[in-house]
């Protein structure tokens, strides 16, 4: 039995029956938007509203918590080393050498963290409670050809697989006595060597066999496919659509007719 | 009867890693004949070419893997040459060793299914037949959940039940025990022999556990470095025990058994499995 | 190289290598998978532990090596508590083989993956030469040493693997299900090479779901179930008790089905393998048996080549 985290939950609620379609054309006008913005407040605002959006959708509260667990390293990153590869101007708050904190600094490491979460909700909002099959048939619908709509599928449905690979043979590898993320960052970098050079190969292994298994199932047969997992744009669909260019155009209108927005605070 | 698969002349070699490496042939020079309904064993050493020869009867070799090919395939009465592993996929079915790498739908349903949406069969027959075959494998209860969350058992049934939803009239099984814990073991012997029941499947299984093999297989094929080494009905090779220690097969327990007790007392007995043997001694003890 | 099975030369519990007192684990916030295991495995003892799938026998021996630590409870190798004691020290003495070994390969040679482990530890360059030599001899990869593993067939990979360990030369060895994937020959192979090393006094833990193997070769069969030990003693006992074996999802033997079965004959039903069967049997029927007509050399799972 593995450890494998599903990102897709089936749940039966308004976020979950729309159309994939609608669902990619409001990720993508948030996505932009996040990148309209550099005010905190802006973007912190479009983080709740990711957040509410899920939880309405009966997303359960520990999948969102697993997502910042693991967002959080990034997010401390980008705050402790981002102020003083580009300090701001103003005063100083404190000083390294010749490397400078400023607050300026401070508010822009926080604009960039709260973007890079906020981007991270709100393609939740689409894995989280998308079908992956219905997710491909959209993609269809939409004009890729389906090999290129599974690929996609594909690659998210073996994360967690070639995750688990590079766990089971990073122990394999440490339980031959050798030593992993220790010392100085070189060393704990060439440390992983083993285990990526080993993880790399069985993966390469994994979709040779994979590859064998699609045609052998009949990937490319010479007929139309048809699928269980149709998707047909409704009415809720056209209304999320409106609401969500609507919400997209005001915040253009604000950014840009009313030039809000543009500096951290 | 047309034969279900027609093997002649059939040598393959894999493409060389460099240029100047040697390329040997992994099948050697194999005639064979099965016929519809039958159910064929190959077993042998772990290189003695039985993986291969699955995807050779499939046609994933060599369209997919590359390589040289010499003599024919003729499965389902299409040759493989002529016909790319796609196409056969609606004739031949394959079963692959390893779950991990032919389960990657987001459901059991969805995995059943995905075969038969690539034969582009309408929705309402794609529904029908993934209804059937999950009640057939008994997979009602999980028909939502992930297939890589599984149990090995559920899993080669999940894998049986996506494969058999095509109806092909060839079925390939590479290891089908491969792998699988006691209650997996049974899990799958009982689908096994549901499929056997039903007749109307050519099957062929490389199976190196020969306690699969003495319950199932009518014809029994002996690999040995491409080429086939022995032939015939299991209880008959099963009884050669010198001989198939020396090709790296495992013989069922009870035929050792039979095999030791026949030589030390010279009595005949011949059974393959427990009941079998429960029947003879219990005669025999009097 | 014929040997007598292990088991006739099991050493007395002098003192015990690995122990586990009243063990708990649990993944992140889940339920526990080990629930209070107490297990006591004296040095050059052949062991063997079975259990259902998800009764926890491999997060256990993840504990002996140190890759996973108690949540609760104790777990000691050679007398000293893991607690603190980092894997490399613990590889020295613990050496394991995980489920898919072959996936841990890497190296652009054999010769270089099996030096892998005995450079770790930091042996001298003409030790690990020596030993490198010695496990190419052994399983037969001379021919292949200069090769990279990688592209090498199953059956060579899973042989790269099992040199890798023998190259390290554990005192205690845990292996996790060896068995699988194994042909005929490898099974035989494996278990020649772990029973001469169960004879030079090596301590080996063996998981696995092959009954008919256990049979043969452990000197100790412990049964988990549910994260506890539902069982343990020498594998005759545990056969004995089919409620058992249906709780924990084990099946027997066919020999031994096959001796419960003629119990109402006269059997006792002990029978682990085919010669103990015959030895009984025949002494049983009092049919006298035809002279020099002694066992013939048969590969079958859990078979012991004779002298």
């Amino acid at each position: 039995m593995s450890q494998r985290f599903d990102f897709y939950l089936p749940r039966d609620s308004w976020l979950h029956r729309l159309d994939p379609r609608a669902k990619l054309w409001a990720v993508l006008l948030a996505g932009v938007a996040c990148f309209l913005f550099r005010n905190i407040a802006m973007l912190a605002g479009l983080l709740v509203a990711a957040h509410l959006v899920l939880l309405s959708a009966q997303v359960p509260p520990d999948r969102l918590r697993w997502l910042w667990v693991r967002l959080l390293p990034l997010l401390v990153m980008i705050l402790v080393l981002q102020p003083f590869f580009a300090p701001g101007p103003g005063p100083d708050l404190l000083r390294l050498g010749p490397l400078r904190l400023t607050v300026a600094g401070l508010l822009d490491a926080m604009s960039y963290a709260l973007r890079a979460a906020t981007l991270t909700f709100v393609a939740a909002v689409l894995l989280l409670t998308t079908d992956p099959n219905r997710l491909v048939q959209g993609l269809v619908k939409l004009g890729l050809p389906y090999t290129w709509g599974l690929t996609v599928g594909l690659a998210i449905r073996y994360l967690p697989t070639a995750y688990g690979l590079f766990v089971s043979i990073g122990e394999a590898q440490q339980a031959r006595g050798w030593i992993v993320g220790q010392g100085s960052f070189v060393a704990r970098a060439r440390s992983y060597v083993p285990i990526l050079v080993a993880t790399i190969i069985a993966s390469l292994r994994l979709s040779d066999s994979l590859g064998m298994a699609l045609a052998a199932r009949g990937l490319g047969y010479p007929v139309r496919r048809t699928t269980l997992y149709e998707v047909r744009f409704g009415a809720a669909d056209w209304v999320a659509v409106a609401a969500v260019s609507l919400a997209f155009a005001g915040l253009v209108i604000v950014r840009y007719g009313l030039g809000f927005g543009a500096a951290p605070w | 009867m047309t034969d279900a698969i027609l093997l002649e002349g059939l040598r393959f070699a894999y493409p060389p890693l460099a240029p100047d490496a040697p390329a040997p042939w992994i099948i050697d020079g194999l005639d064979l004949r099965v016929r519809a309904g039958e159910w064929l064993a190959v077993m042998g050493a772990s290189d003695a070419g039985k993986t291969t020869l699955c995807l050779l009867m499939a046609g994933l070799a060599p369209h997919l893997t590359g390589g040289q090919m010499e003599g024919r395939i003729v499965v389902a009465g299409r040759d493989t040459r002529d016909h790319t592993p796609q196409i056969l996929a609606g004739a031949v079915g394959l079963l692959f060793q390893e779950a991990e790498a032919q389960l990657f739908n987001p459901t059991v349903e969805a995995e059943v299914a995905w075969g038969l949406e690539n034969l582009g069969l309408p929705v309402a027959e794609i529904r029908a037949r993934a209804e059937e075959m999950l009640a057939l494998f008994r997979l009602e209860q999980v028909r939502q959940r992930a297939p890589a969350e599984l149990s090995g058992g559920e899993q080669k049934r999940v894998a049986l039940a996506s494969v058999l939803a095509m109806r092909p009239q060839v079925l390939i099984l590479d290891e089908p025990m491969g792998g699988l814990d006691p209650a997996g073991r049974s899990e799958v012997l009982a689908a096994l022999s549901d499929l056997r029941q039903d007749g109307s499947t050519t099957i062929v299984m490389t199976e190196s556990d020969p306690e699969a093999v003495a319950a199932f297989a009518d014809r029994l094929l002996v690999l040995d470095e491409g080429q086939v080494a022995m032939e015939g009905s299991p209880r008959d090779l099963f009884y050669q025990t010198e001989r198939l220690a020396g090709l790296g097969v495992a013989i069922p327990q009870m035929v050792r058994l039979a095999d030791l007790l026949n030589r030390r007392l010279g009595t005949a007995f011949c059974f393959l499995n427990v009941g079998q043997a429960g029947e003879a001694l219990a005669v025999h003890l009097g | 190289m014929w040997v007598k099975r292990a088991k006739h030369w099991r050493c007395t519990l002098a003192d015990a290598i690995l122990q586990a007192v009243d063990l708990w684990f649990w993944y992140g916030e889940g339920t526990p998978v080990v629930r209070g295991v107490n297990l006591t495995i004296g040095r050059g003892e052949f062991v063997v532990l079975v259990g259902a799938n998800g009764s926890g026998k491999t997060t256990l021996i993840k504990h002996f090596n140190g890759l996973l630590r108690p949540r609760r409870g104790q777990v000691r190798v050679a007398g000293q508590d893991t607690a603190g004691r980092s894997m490399g020290e613990l590889a020295r003495q613990v050496g394991y083989l995980f489920q898919r070994p072959e996936q841990q390969i890497f190296s652009p040679t054999v010769q270089q993956e099996l030096a892998f482990g005995p450079r770790n530890l930091g042996l001298p360059p003409a030790e690990i030469k020596a030993r490198v030599e010695a496990a190419l001899t052994r399983f037969r990869l001379t021919a292949v040493a200069g090769q990279p593993p990688a592209i090498l067939s199953y059956g060579l990979r899973r042989r790269v693997t099992l040199a890798s360990l023998a190259a390290m030369d554990p005192p205690v060895l845990v292996l996790d299900e060896p068995t699988v994937g194994l042909d005929a020959r490898g099974l035989e192979e494996t278990f020649g090479w772990l029973a001469g090393l169960h004879i030079q006094g090596r301590t080996i833990v063996l998981v696995t779901h092959d009954m008919t193997l256990a049979a043969a070769h452990a000197g100790r069969v412990v049964v988990l179930g549910q994260g506890q030990v539902i069982s343990d003693g020498p594998p005759a006992q545990v056969f004995r008790q089919n409620d058992l074996l249906a709780r924990a999802a084990l099946t027997m033997p066919p020999v031994t089905a096959l001796a419960q079965a003629l119990r109402s004959h006269g059997m006792s039903g002990d029978s682990l393998t085919v010669e103990a069967f015959c030895d009984e049997y025949i002494a049983l029927t009092e049919i006298t048996e035809i002279p020099g007509r002694g066992p013939a050399r048969g590969m079958e799972r859990g078979h012991e080549p004779a002298l």
